[in-house]
């Protein structure tokens, strides 16, 4: 956790973002503790079924982003591991939401706010 | 009487789709998949019902318990050992056709885990010809030869892995 508080703000940027559209989903289920088929489930739900993450790049982010120390697993039942988003996960994820609403803010200007 | 037969099929790494695609018309054709052995290369059918399959091959590194379990969760079925490196799975499905890898990231990030299995086989080769040239005994040369012919293969699946690496960053499936 120090270490994330020494890293260069840019540094991290330059290393995470923009995140896919799988990461950024996983990361955002993980404010709650869920395991990989539950993320799989509540982004479905969320999305009305826009994304669908399948299993392959849902254990493949998982294990990534683990190592990565984005998320962490916090407990282990009926072989399901189950994981939460990590203070550095959230500190990326703080810097996507802002780089993600600095692109809407420039659409919205950029081709007028109504409809 | 159950009508069956078994079908030897070759298949590469960086283009698992086209044995994929070759089970499924199977299925569909109304032979089902009863079993995958020998490497992973024969597979034994039995005539029954008309169906919609899907065959996925995966790659992972060293799967925990909790990659067979996600998969179950979300509907696959394993047709294989579990003993890896490659895995087979399957799932019926109706109208959406299900994947495993649903972006470009992870598709690339499973043949640069197939890149690094070949690269640690190249280095384990040089290792061994280094001894051979140290060590003489019959036969040496004739290995040494034949090693030097599998580097060449490795060379080989590296440079297709690359170009279909390659190929999945041009035509980059967004999610």
């Amino acid at each position: 956790m120090y270490k994330v508080i020494n890293m260069d703000t840019e540094k991290l940027q330059k290393k995470y973002l923009p995140l896919t559209e799988a990461a950024y989903y996983i990361l955002i289920s993980l404010n709650k503790p869920r395991h990989g088929y539950g993320i799989m489930q509540h982004v479905n739900k969320i999305t009305n079924g826009r994304i669908k993450i399948g299993a392959g790049t849902m254990y493949g982010n998982l294990s990534r982003m683990e190592k990565e120390g984005l998320i962490t697993s916090v407990a282990e039942e009926d072989r399901k591991k189950i994981y939460e988003i990590s203070e550095k996960g959230k500190i990326i994820l703080k810097f996507e939401l802002a780089r993600l609403e600095e692109l809407l803010g420039h659409g919205k200007s950029e081709m007028g706010d109504g409809k | 009487m159950k009508e069956v037969k078994t079908v030897w099929h070759w298949w590469w790494g960086w283009n698992t789709e086209k044995v994929e695609n070759w089970l499924e018309e199977m299925e569909k054709n109304g032979w089902n998949l009863t079993k995958v052995d020998f490497a992973q290369i024969r597979f034994s059918f039995k005539k029954g019902k008309v169906r919609k399959m899907r065959y996925c091959w995966d790659y992972p590194t060293y799967p925990k318990d909790n990659y067979f379990e996600l998969f179950k969760e979300d509907g696959w079925e394993s047709m294989d050992n579990k003993m890896g490196p490659w895995f087979i799975w399957r799932k019926p499905y109706e109208n959406e056709r299900p994947r495993i890898y649903t972006d470009t990231r992870s598709l690339i990030e499973k043949n640069n885990r197939q890149i690094r299995t070949v690269i640690f086989g190249i280095i384990v080769t040089l290792v061994i010809l280094s001894i051979l040239s140290i060590g003489n005994f019959a036969g040496a040369k004739l290995i040494s030869v034949l090693l030097i012919l599998s580097l060449a293969f490795y060379g080989y699946i590296i440079v297709q892995l690359r170009q279909n690496n390659k190929k999945i960053k041009q035509d980059a499936i967004k999610c």
